[in-house]
């Protein structure tokens, strides 16, 4: 008997899902969007944070290291401070030395660079010509625009700095930059020809960092650090680091808030057209009534049913919501959405409570309404 | 004939066809409410980047002197061979084209002055200080509005009026209290001396100030009182302004290489578009004897950020609106599969075919009306409700977006129709009467 009822009911389950395919599809793709939309935002949702720290970076350098008494730092010390950093927690660094060099007609501010690092530690200079890149690039220099304009000098012009009025050193211009602050008014070299001609060796007047700042470990580098180093200053600049925190929020919110919108939303849609196709099925409840089913037994395979078809959509969901989501952060991110583990749990939860919403409401109601009332067509 | 049969698939076929509205209503919500957000986010990002600090630097024209070299100091220009900026150009900054764009200016006086026998550079600002410009009867500027990253222990110096007490209050650099062992309360001696003057004041610290630049290492006391001490009343050595500035593009571009070569209708348009150049360009038009630069680390990096925001969202909206699509598309598509009997019965009774298809177009375009109306009301909250959760301010909601809304339900409604539309209508009736 029991047997019986068992091979009937999976019978019935799946003569439904075989013979409504029409019906099934549709329920399927509502809730297969509806999931796949779930999965895509959360997954951006949770990855936003590393995502946007990212794109601040072009804020520039968010970390000082100088000496405390206004003097000149040791090249190696800021070296080793980057080469022992947690890896990862330092993305870029440069030492910076400056000081003044006489050139062709009158002095003129240098500043030493490590070059290789300048196109991460300055990405808002606005440059005619070209960066130079390659950090050992002692023959070329990048100069800033007030000067430039000063010594009427233009993209690949020479300038020669002289010492002592007799040695000299030829220097091909292969930027121009603009930014808006001191640098306007300075040469730019490589470092170490800036410490040969300076005649510091090894030295350097001051560092600027790049650290990894999504959570707030520049502060705490920043004490471990002045620990370790007492003759040294060292402080995040709070210009770049204190406000990145700030708006890292404000977008997380905006992010965490259009989400929920579209996911209450998203659902709700999901919801109505479920419930409009089993509100159709009135009349198959009621026939099933009137040949002395159970409320029960109605609703446990309705609910089969809709377990059945959710999972499928679940599935099919995460992959679309994956793709959907690899989109999204390659058009605006141009890298791809890690996915964290919450985004499955929280999918599978939400189209599940969304599934049997949808169907098991609008069946107990089905349920409710007389049986003869149905059959006659009311 | 088409009328009554509406009128009566409305009034007996009332649920299915709240459910038809609904759906619309809900995508039709999202979609304006994510539209209206994209379109204002831009200008409401660029406040919250306001947090980075002033974007624009106004200084003196003639200024060709050697760049101050930060932290070492040793070849700091003597005051008496600089060019300055008159304090009385200040208001001019709020009288130019954009001047609603402008959140806030603070003039900065840089000097070394002895205290004792060591020498400190000392910085004179407006911290929140009223100056009179036009229209405006009570406007205040100065570092706390520009400069919102500077952390201050202690209390910030009141500067609002020229009227400073005898012992003059300041802000001192977290590094040089450190290096000098000063404390919150501490009163030091400052004194000026050349050839011509010896002025000294004494200042009292009100504050100590963090901020991971220059400032670190000086003392911040009110504009006058640095003027009054160097002998130099009324004038400024530099302006930073921050201003609220849209994403550099072409446009601006061109404009910056060279102004002139623009046509006149392209100048226009890059005139009154508040691109950070153009509000520089104006600036430099107002104010006299100056230079004015955008500081492009804050300016340059802003239009990059809030372009990327800008971009998020627009991929987001166009996310929700297909998903909107396929569930209003989906909802169509059960409503007209469970009419099918009574398209059967029409076709018995000899409706063409495009008779019953008319009838669904009319009935979806409906739907799409009412949904997207209310729809629209609702995305019009929602968008109040975004923005005052996280700006504290409602958003502006453009309303060019609910004709856009309100076609694309319609749209997405007809086209929902169409495909289940022309398959039912093309069926036998008396399959459909039948059950098949």
């Amino acid at each position: 008997m029991v047997a019986n009822k068992r091979k009937m009911f999976w019978r019935l389950v799946l003569r439904a899902l075989r013979l409504r395919l029409n019906r099934v599809l549709i329920i399927f793709a509502a809730l297969t969007v509806g999931a796949a939309i779930v999965t895509a935002m959360s997954a951006v949702y949770f990855d936003i944070n590393s995502k946007m720290s990212q794109e601040l970076r072009t804020f520039g350098a968010n970390f000082y290291i100088g000496a405390e008494d206004a003097g000149l730092i040791e090249t190696k010390q800021v070296n080793d401070i980057i080469n022992r950093a947690p890896t990862g927690l330092i993305s870029a660094g440069s030492s910076y030395l400056y000081g003044v060099a006489r050139a062709d007609l009158e002095k003129v501010v240098i500043m030493g660079v490590q070059f290789d690092q300048l196109k991460a530690l300055t990405p808002y200079w606005q440059i005619t010509g070209s960066r130079i890149e390659i950090g050992f690039d002692d023959r070329n220099a990048m100069i800033g625009k007030k000067l430039a304009e000063r010594l009427n000098l233009k993209v690949g012009d020479k300038i020669t700095l002289t010492k002592n009025s007799m040695e000299k050193y030829s220097l091909r211009i292969k930027g121009v930059v603009e930014s808006g602050d001191v640098t306007d008014s300075m040469l730019i070299v490589n470092l170490e020809l800036a410490q040969n001609w300076l005649e510091k060796d090894g030295l350097a007047s001051n560092a600027l960092l790049i650290v990894k700042n999504d959570q707030g470990q520049a502060d705490e580098f920043a004490q471990l650090l002045r620990q370790q180093y007492p003759n040294l200053d060292i402080r995040p600049i709070r210009k770049v680091s204190a406000s990145e925190g700030q708006i890292l929020n404000k977008i997380k919110g905006l992010m965490g808030l259009i989400s929920a919108v579209i996911l209450v939303l998203a659902t709700l849609c999901v919801n109505t057209t479920l419930i409009a196709i089993v509100g159709e099925r009135a009349k198959e409840f009621a026939l099933q009534k009137a040949l002395g089913a159970k409320r029960r037994d109605i609703i446990t395979q309705i609910g089969t049913e809709t377990l059945i078809i959710a999972l499928f959509a679940i599935v099919t969901g995460l992959i679309i919501g994956y793709i959907l989501a690899q989109i999204l952060g390659l058009t605006v991110f141009k890298a791809s959405i890690d996915m964290r583990l919450p985004v499955i749990p929280l999918t599978v939860t939400l189209s599940l409570i969304v599934a049997f919403i949808a169907v098991i409401v609008p069946t107990k109601r089905a349920l409710n309404v007389k049986t003869a009332n149905v059959l006659k067509g009311e | 004939m088409l009328a009554r049969m509406l009128l009566q698939s409305w009034k007996n076929g009332i649920r299915r066809k709240l459910l038809a509205v609904i759906t619309i209503f809900l995508a039709s919500g999202l979609v304006s409410a994510l539209l209206a957000v994209s379109i204002d986010i831009g200008d409401k990002m660029a406040k919250e980047l306001k947090s980075y600090g002033a974007n624009i630097l106004v200084e003196p024209a003639g200024n060709a002197i050697l760049p101050e070299i930060s932290d070492s100091g040793n070849n700091f220009t003597s005051l008496e061979t600089q060019d300055f900026i008159d304090e009385k150009e200040l208001p001019n900054i709020k009288d130019i084209f954009w001047r609603n764009n402008i959140i806030g200016f603070a003039p900065q006086l840089t000097a070394n002055v002895k205290s004792g026998d060591k020498v400190v550079t000392v910085t004179g600002t407006f911290f929140d200080h009223r100056i009179a410009v036009p229209d405006e009867d009570d406007y205040h500027t100065g570092q706390k509005i520009i400069s919102p990253y500077w952390k201050v222990q202690g209390e910030w110096v009141n500067d609002e009026t020229d009227n400073l007490p005898e012992i003059i209050p300041a802000l001192l650099g977290e590094q040089l209290a450190r290096s000098e062992k000063w404390k919150i309360g501490d009163r030091i001696p400052l004194n000026y001396k050349t050839s011509e003057t010896d002025n000294s004041l004494s200042v009292e610290i009100k504050g100590i100030i963090s901020t991971g630049g220059p400032e670190e290492q000086q003392i911040l006391i009110p504009l006058s009182a640095l003027q009054n001490l160097v002998n130099l009343p009324g004038k400024v050595q530099s302006v930073k302004i921050s201003a609220l500035t849209v994403p550099e593009n072409e446009l601006s571009r061109k404009a910056r290489a060279n102004v002139d070569g623009l046509d006149a209708e392209e100048y226009d348009r890059w005139y009154c578009t508040a691109y950070v150049s153009s509000i520089s360009h104006q600036l430099e038009e107002a104010i006299s004897g100056a230079v004015v630069r955008p500081i492009w680390q804050v300016a340059a990096s802003e239009g990059a950020v809030i372009g990327k925001i800008q971009l998020l969202l627009t991929v987001v909206t166009v996310a929700a609106l297909i998903a909107a699509a396929m569930g209003i598309a989906s909802l169509m598509t059960t409503t007209i599969i469970e009419r099918s009997k009574e398209i059967g019965l029409m076709k018995a009774l000899g409706a063409y075919q495009w008779q019953i298809t008319l009838l669904f177009y009319c009935e979806a375009v409906i739907s799409g009306l009412i949904g997207g109306i209310l729809g629209c009301i609702a995305g019009w909250g929602l968008a109040k409700f975004i923005g005052v959760s996280l700006f504290g301010a409602p958003l502006d909601f453009a309303w060019i977006v609910v004709p856009c809304v309100l076609v694309l339900a319609v749209l997405i409604a007809l086209i929902g129709t169409w495909f289940p539309a022309h398959r039912i209508a093309k069926l036998y009736p008396v399959e459909v009467l039948y059950g098949r």
